[in-house]
């Protein structure tokens, strides 16, 4: 028990130490790339010890050291939580960024600033390692906002395009909106428990209301990308591939929904609260798997289905099963890393073309990436015993024999149903027909540093799930027993989605393409989200406040009341009282009048 | 899914028991001769376990034996298929009896309802036959 | 001017005022008042010009009448008492008549329309006399009989006199002129403490009269009558324009410099008699001066007027003029505050 401890710590100072040590020359043997992926590596195998102690005894642990301050009553210490959830998805995700760090070698190669590329990806994990450790929420919130940050940083690693800075703005904006909620629970707790201490917290758990919950849902719906703050991920495919493959599909994005997995003891008697979380989830499952249908861009396709995961997920959060829910999020690490891999294979292979209707045939000159991404496009739809099956399923299971918001589940339904559509449609545009890109691009996968991390992740993807689903511990009972067409729906609804999609797309292959339908047009537009709440809305505003300002305040204070009200005031006033004062008549009518006055004052 | 929702917006939704308060007749109501059910597994042997509070349930002594086996036969993380069937199961059948226990409320709700009606319009036509 | 007649006149116009602070009779008083009144019509048109004698029979007909009406008040003081002498007024009439009497030779505010006409009318030496050795002994006699005078009379024309001073001199370019309002609103000022502590109203005045000495000695220097002419200084004296603008800033009652003091100590006095408004209000309509007075400063010394200049080193060139107590004014009317304290010591 103390050796796993040992070696958590281990793991963590093991990726600190290029950081420390990135001003000296200790690791000049070797560049500061590979070295930092060598010590990814080493920090997964390191981790693995910790993992398998737990498997083994089942036994969590928290580690508080350093009392960091003492406000008052509150307590802030650095506190590390070690129990299923840190555990293991510190073993996943460290798993994920050593394949992609490896990836990234081969994507980054010919990028100047390589070292610092790799220093941010660092940083990124450190935090990420931080958010997912931490034993009270301040520690939580300097992950959860170092994590943000280094988002921020990554999208915008190409600088000098307008698109990527804008991208990288909106990411961090939409961000600081959940965060507002974040820092509302953050306040409350400490205005009614006093402690931000996650033991404490959950020991208080009947006496909690909606608000802080709700502010949790927010941060979550910030962070991972739910309905309503979605737009940023798509965006933030303007970033590097390996930053989509880290960050928005493994990693960062899955914070919110590890956030309320982490706070589910909270919520677990809190009906109301759980059916927000799944109406949230299920909205933006469907909606994401709509969005997913028309796009063109490889990148954002493979990011609208990780938008629509994560809503699966967050519908798992909201039938009262985040112990599942967080299996997802493990299991579709594994695929949804890779998928993006392949589509930065392909996009960078083709001269840096992502648009799929450019692409085709690719299964022949490129027969790695092309297996692999037909494996993760699977394993996402959930094809039985590849990865994505032993959560997808199980999910699916459990929503449909629970007694739930029957609306929801028939949302979340429809979307897995579209999860195969749009598989389907990058697998149909991308390998199969005809080449339809530029003879003159040079394809060639044929790079170790390529070949080895996808293939990994391609084990990954395919022997995971079996691993991690029979390894972990029993924690909440999934559902045994239900009629078979329940036990086959999650399938079935899958097949009847890709055979429809096969179907349509064989059968309009060659017809002229339509544009004028109003759900094609919704779908592509993005449900018009961008477009009323990027544009209409802050047009609006600031036509309203410009005539606020302008016309209404300025012309009432500025015009009427002060200062040029009281100049043209005093400027009447001068001219009334000092012209035509040459009169002795003035002089003698203002002596009788004040004279008169006077003795009537008087009388 | 299914029959509950099916029944619950088609059909007649006030006689649709709530899981969230069950049951509302007495248990031995038509079971004279009914037993409570006794946990196998004591409160010691589960705290023994560290099982969560969701796992105390009837099927708790199939689970420390699955938890054990798997302990003991660590590195190998498919064997106690034996235990895991014989856990799943326990809990298949908890989950039978508890959809009949479900059933069972509902018919008796009906039942209720078509006998309440049925008193009505006795009561009506004795007031009729009074008039 | 007959040279035997000048200073005969200035003699007069000195002996007029000195028999009324010194006399402790009303008769006698008033007739230093006439003394130097008829004094001042002489020196006020040493040209027979038409404007300077229009000027001259402006302040004559006000003057008179304003006498014919102190005459009436003493008279009347005279009738219910039974006595000459200088003391608390009894009858309220009598009073009244005294202070309108008084308000309209100081040119305070419903009968300020006389200052600035007759000031525009005369040269720059009589004005500054005007402005400052003529109200010195209707001042007085305000000063002897304070406890007795009406004090809504009295703040009323306070507060219009600061008022019309202010809104007088925003409409002018005419240096004389302006320095009539700005008259007129520290006329104000001195009305209003004077009910309250006679002493600060003594000071005030003198201060008044330190600064106006300076500006007009300034004016008299290159015979400036107008904003336009004082914009050249900067060719003809660069050192002049910094004095000119610290004056002007010390007439204004800006706080490092001289004019500060009064205006510090009337506001401080006038709360501790839980006046609060009055201060309040003629603290914000005095802004409307320090306009006009900023405006001076801006064409003298912070801006170089687009007007005419013919000769771009007139500096070089000789003074013709010199004025010997300027340094003093000037450095009285700068720095004058730390030594407020002594007022104390003085009143």
């Amino acid at each position: 028990m103390n050796m796993s401890i040992t070696f958590f710590v281990l793991t963590l100072s093991t990726l600190l130490l290029p950081i420390l040590t990135s001003m000296t020359n200790i690791h000049n043997k070797l560049p500061f790339p590979m070295y930092v992926k060598s010590l990814t590596s080493l920090s997964f195998l390191l981790s693995l010890i910790p993992t398998l102690s737990y498997l083994n005894s089942n036994h969590e642990a928290v580690v508080t050291t350093w009392n960091w301050l003492t406000i008052q009553s509150l307590n802030l210490c650095m506190s590390f939580k070690l129990d299923y959830f840190s555990i293991l998805f510190m073993s996943v995700a460290l798993f994920v960024t050593w394949s992609i760090m490896e990836f990234s070698l081969w994507y980054m190669y010919s990028d100047p600033n390589i070292d610092k590329f790799f220093k941010y990806l660092l940083l990124f994990l450190i935090t990420m390692m931080v958010l997912v450790t931490a034993n009270n929420m301040f520690q939580l919130f300097i992950g959860w906002e170092g994590v943000g940050i280094m988002s921020f940083l990554l999208i915008g690693w190409w600088y000098g395009r307008a698109d990527a800075n804008t991208a990288a703005l909106q990411a961090i904006l939409y961000n600081r909106i959940g965060d507002i909620g974040f820092v509302l629970s953050m306040a409350w707790f400490t205005m009614y428990f006093n402690s931000w201490d996650l033991q404490q917290l959950f020991s208080m758990q009947n006496k909690i209301s909606l608000l802080p919950l709700l502010g949790l849902l927010l941060a979550a719906t910030g962070k991972s990308a739910q309905f309503g703050l979605h737009p940023w991920l798509p965006s933030a495919m303007e970033g590097p591939t390996p930053v989509s493959a880290l960050l928005h599909s493994s990693t960062m994005v899955v914070a919110g929904v590890f956030l309320l997995i982490r706070f589910s003891p909270l919520m677990q008697d809190n009906y109301l609260f759980q059916t927000c979380i799944l109406c949230t989830g299920a909205i933006t499952t469907l909606f994401a798997a709509i969005c997913a249908i028309t796009q063109n861009d490889i990148k954002k396709i493979v990011a609208f289905s990780t938008s629509s995961q994560l809503g699966l997920m967050m519908v798992t959060i909201g039938i009262n099963q985040p112990h599942l829910a967080f299996l997802h999020i493990c299991t579709h690490a594994f695929f949804k890393a890779m998928l993006f891999m392949c589509s930065g294979s392909i996009i960078h292979s083709l001269n840096d073309e992502q648009d799929i209707r450019k692409m085709g045939g690719l299964f022949k000159v490129m027969p790695m990436t092309s297996s692999c991404l037909t494996i993760g496009s699977l394993a996402l739809t959930g094809m039985p015993f590849l990865t994505g099956f032993y959560s997808k399923d199980l999910i699916i299971e459990a929503a449909t024999t629970s007694y739930t918001n029957a609306w929801a589940l028939t949302l979340t339904l429809i979307a897995t149903s579209l999860t195969a559509a749009y598989s389907v449609r990058i697998l149909f545009f991308t390998m199969i027909e005809t080449p339809r890109f530029h003879s003159s691009a040079s394809i060639n996968e044929n790079n170790p540093m390529l070949i080895n991390s996808i293939s990994r992740l391609a084990a990954g993807s395919i022997f995971a799930g079996f691993f991690i689903s029979n390894s972990i511990p029993p924690t909440t009972m999934y559902q045994m027993t239900m009629p078979t067409y329940l036990k086959t729906s999650a399938l079935l609804v899958t097949i009847i989605g890709l055979t429809i999609a096969m179907e349509l797309a064989s059968m309009a292959y060659n017809l002229k393409l339509n544009y004028s339908t109003k759900t094609f047009n919704f779908s592509n537009m993005l449900g018009y989200h961008s477009v009323i709440m990027h544009r209409s809305v802050p047009y609006k505003n600031l036509l309203m406040s410009q005539n606020l300002s302008s016309v209404l305040l300025d012309l009432i204070w500025l015009e009427k009341v002060a200062p040029k009200g009281i100049s043209s005031m005093q400027v009447s006033a001068a001219i009334s009282s000092s012209t035509q004062t040459g009169l002795v008549k003035l002089y003698f009518l203002s002596f009788l009048i004040s004279i008169t006055l006077a003795i009537f004052m008087v009388i | 899914m299914g029959a509950h929702l099916g029944r619950r917006y088609l059909g007649d939704a006030s006689v649709e028991p709530d899981p969230l308060h069950m049951p509302s007749f007495p248990p031995d109501y038509g079971f004279p001769e009914r037993k409570e059910r006794v946990m196998v597994a004591t409160q010691q042997e589960m705290s023994d376990a560290q099982l969560t509070l969701q796992q105390r349930d009837y099927c708790a002594h199939h689970l420390i034996r699955l938890l054990k086996c798997k302990r003991d036969s660590f590195p190998n993380f498919l064997a106690c298929r034996h235990e895991q069937h014989a856990w799943d199961h326990c809990e298949h059948l908890d989950y039978v009896q508890r959809m009949k226990e479900y059933e069972r409320e509902r018919r008796l709700l009906l039942r209720k309802k078509r006998r309440e009606q049925r008193e009505a319009r006795a009561a009506q036509r004795a007031g009729e036959v009074a008039l | 001017m007959n040279f035997l007649s000048k200073p005969i006149i200035y003699s007069t116009l000195i002996m007029g005022t000195l028999i009324t602070l010194f006399s402790s009779h009303w008769l006698l008083m008033w007739i230093g008042l006439e003394m130097s009144m008829l004094a001042m019509i002489p020196i006020m048109m040493p040209n027979f010009t038409p404007r300077s004698t229009e000027a001259a029979t402006k302040y004559f007909l006000t003057q008179a009448s304003a006498s014919m009406l102190l005459l009436f008040s003493i008279m009347l003081t005279m009738t219910y008492s039974g006595q000459w002498a200088i003391m608390q007024h009894q009858n309220q009439m009598a009073s009244f008549m005294l202070t309108i009497s008084l308000m309209m030779k100081l040119g305070l505010a419903p009968f300020h329309f006389w200052v600035p006409e007759v000031l525009q009318g005369i040269p720059l030496l009589p004005g500054l006399i005007l402005l400052t050795w003529q109200k010195m002994a209707p001042l007085a006699i305000l000063f002897q009989s304070f406890s007795t005078i009406n004090k809504p009379l009295m703040l009323t024309s306070a507060i219009l006199s600061v008022l019309l001073g202010g809104w007088g001199g925003l409409n002018q370019t005419q240096l004389r002129k302006i320095m009539a309002y700005s008259s007129i609103a520290h006329m104000g000022w001195m009305a209003a403490i004077l009910i309250y502590n006679p002493s600060i109203m003594m000071m005030n005045y003198i201060i008044y009269t330190f600064l106006t000495t300076s500006m007009f000695s300034m004016f008299i220097m290159y015979n400036n009558t107008t904003t336009s002419s004082l914009s050249h200084t900067w060719n003809i004296s660069p050192l002049l324009t910094a004095m000119m603008m610290i004056t002007l800033l010390s007439l204004g009652g800006l706080p490092p410099l001289t004019g500060f003091a009064p205006k510090w100590l009337i506001i401080q006095e006038m709360m501790k008699n839980n006046n609060i408004i009055l201060p309040t209000a003629m603290a914000m309509v005095t802004l409307l001066n320090l306009y006009f007075y900023m405006r001076l400063v801006y064409s003298t010394s912070l801006t170089l007027f687009p007007s005419k200049n013919n000769t771009k080193i007139k500096w070089l060139y000789q003074h013709t003029k010199h004025i010997p107590l300027l340094p003093v004014t000037l450095v009285l009317s700068a720095f004058l505050l730390p030594l407020t304290p002594m007022t104390n010591i003085l009143f």
